[in-house]
């Protein structure tokens, strides 16, 4: 995943205007789509079995109810009392709705035994869809499983020319519709056709890499606007259809930020000052080079001065790491008392990187912390895919950087020159410091060295400055220019 | 296949149709005449024909949850026999209907 491929499709700020747009209020998909789906006009949801499909297109359609506009959800597949089960999994309660007539969910299909005897066409849907719409004084339809009412015609060529119908219909009546239709993953859409009639495609797809799910919605085409144009991760949570989309625009250097400590005031003389808040940082090294030990550090200096901190562990648990961090003279379990420091112990393998964000992002949202550790990063790769490291790490820098969250996280890397890089993509330009931890083991000492790569808007020493874990934490020393050396008193 | 059985002779047995229509267009009234045909070729004195437009009278569309237009709808037994189409296949019809073969 390159960065420079989150940049939008290029749209000016007056062409963002250019078509009147219908917010989702589905988490994240309206930054990706610019505003909204297109008011008045037919937007095709094209997805396999289990994709997501319908809960997108009823969450859409309950939300503008919600927001005041009503709208009809019409499924060719599954009965209403289904859809209405299925989508309280979700969070939403169309019945309610129902009842105060700011919507209606109907199932049309053709009975079992009906016989064909010659050609028709669609014109008693059209009326039953006009007679309902009027019903509600509504103009937002959902036309859900339409493939499978056109199976009907037995004939693509007839297909084809009703399907051109039902659309021209819809633009006449300037009805904002969405159109579910099943497509195989990796074939050809058996409805490419549609690919010319609809002025919106969004496209859901679902895979299974190394036993883990992932979900990726993509906007195809989107006529007359702008939109994010890579594929979104999205995930079915307990309260709809969420994405986190990244853009270009979140990846800014937050300037002018106060600077904060590091929790070592040699390293803080290291880095050129402290961290600054909101910043991200990233300390690299092999198992045992003292990243976890830096993290904790970080964490009780915070702590320390009233400060909230959200420890996000892979690897583990808040009872292991308060009785490490004791060892070496850090109480974590004060800060913990205090309600200043929470846990989030989460296990890669259970989901992928789009849930774990979500964990994560509403363990934020519910705990609002002042900054964010994640030991260890490299942790991910067990989350289904080589590049889920990098992925994660680059959506919580974003998220960090919008909310002004210091985030810290430690990375396990066994080939020490390869610091500046995660899974094979380059990270040094995503984070704000670098900082790699060297650890040698003679045989009869261990030497440890901490060597700060780089760190955005501070002037940082470009040596190696060794370290030693002691009872009362860290012990750092200090060259300065002049070869005086200032060694940590205390840890 | 329904079961749609009958006691009694078949030459007394009535036919009640609805034949659901949109307006005037080509399906429609080819449907309207092949209807009028078989009544009048096969089933005279036997059968009673209502015409529905959809376009006119939603109420009875939605009460029988007509999608496609033509449909015709017998309703000589439980349940209704449902025909869509311009009835231009009168084999197929007759087949629907129960009609001993020719």
């Amino acid at each position: 995943m390159n960065v420079s491929d989150s940049v939008p499709a290029a749209a000016p700020e007056s062409a963002k205007q250019a078509i009147p747009k219908i917010p989702t209020h589905i988490r994240g998909l309206d930054a990706i789509l610019h505003g909204g789906l297109p008011k008045d006009r037919t937007t095709l949801f094209s997805g396999g079995p289990g994709t997501g499909k319908t809960l997108l297109a009823m969450e859409f359609l309950y939300r503008s109810a919600l927001a005041g506009e009503p709208g009809l959800f019409i499924s060719f597949e599954e009965q209403a009392e289904d859809i209405r089960a299925n989508v309280l999994s979700i969070g939403l309660d169309p019945g309610n709705l129902e009842k105060a007539g700011k919507m209606k969910v109907l199932h049309f299909q053709i009975p079992h035994g009906a016989v064909r005897a010659g050609d028709f066409n669609i014109q008693g849907l059209l009326t039953l869809i006009k007679g309902n719409l009027n019903a509600l004084g509504a103009t937002t339809i959902v036309l859900d499983a339409l493939d499978v009412l056109m199976r009907v015609f037995n004939d693509p060529e007839r297909e084809r020319e009703e399907m051109y119908i039902l659309n021209s219909w819809l633009r006449e009546q300037s009805l904002t519709a969405i159109l579910t239709v099943k497509s195989m993953a990796g074939k050809k859409p058996s409805y490419s056709f549609l690919d010319f009639m609809a002025d919106c495609i969004i496209s859901l797809d679902q895979r299974i890499t190394e036993q883990v799910r992932t979900r990726r919605l993509n906007v195809v085409k989107y006529r007359g606007s702008g939109f994010l144009s890579n594929e979104h991760p999205y995930v079915i949570s307990p309260h709809g259809v969420v994405l986190m989309p990244v853009s270009a625009v979140s990846l800014e250097f937050p300037a002018g930020k106060k600077r904060i400590s590091t929790g070592n005031t040699i390293f803080d003389k290291i880095i050129g000052g402290g961290f600054f808040q909101g910043a991200s940082i990233l300390l690299a090294g092999p198992s045992g080079s003292g990243k976890t030990t830096l993290a904790v550090t970080f964490t009780r200096a915070a702590c320390n001065r009233g400060e909230k901190t959200l420890f996000i562990s892979f690897e583990e648990s808040r009872e292991v790491l308060v009785f490490r961090s004791k060892n070496i003279g850090i109480d974590l379990q004060q800060d913990v008392d205090a309600d200043r420091l929470r846990f989030l112990t989460l296990l890669p393998e259970t989901a992928g990187v789009e849930q774990h964000l979500l964990w994560i992002s509403d363990a934020i949202d519910a705990f609002g912390p002042d900054h964010l550790v994640v030991d260890t990063i490299s942790a991910c790769r067990r989350m289904g895919s080589r590049s889920a490291v990098f992925d994660l790490l680059l959506r919580l820098v974003v998220i960090c950087r919008q909310k002004e969250i210091t985030c810290l996280y430690t990375n396990q890397i066994d080939v020490m020159p390869e610091v500046t890089h995660i899974s094979g993509l380059k990270i040094s330009s995503v984070v704000d410091t670098l900082a790699a931890l060297y650890y040698q083991d003679d045989g009869t000492k261990i030497c440890r060295r901490l060597l700060v790569v780089k760190s955005r808007g501070s002037n940082h020493s470009m040596k190696y400055h060794p370290f030693v874990i002691t009872g009362q934490g860290i012990d750092m020393a200090f060259s300065d220019n002049n070869g005086e050396q200032i060694k940590n008193q205390e840890g | 296949m329904s079961a749609n059985t009958f006691s009694g002779n078949f030459k007394d047995k009535q036919y009640k149709f609805i034949l659901f229509v949109a307006g005037d267009e080509p399906n429609s009234m080819m449907a309207r005449q092949n209807l009028a045909d078989l009544c009048e070729q096969e089933l005279k004195g036997r059968s009673q024909i209502k015409i529905v437009d959809v376009m006119e009278d939603f109420d009875s569309a939605e009460a029988h949850n007509i999608l496609l237009t033509p449909t015709l709808l017998v309703q000589n037994s439980s349940p209704d026999i449902m025909v869509i189409g311009n009835l231009n296949n009168r084999k197929k019809v007759r087949a629907a209907l129960h009609l001993p073969l020719e």
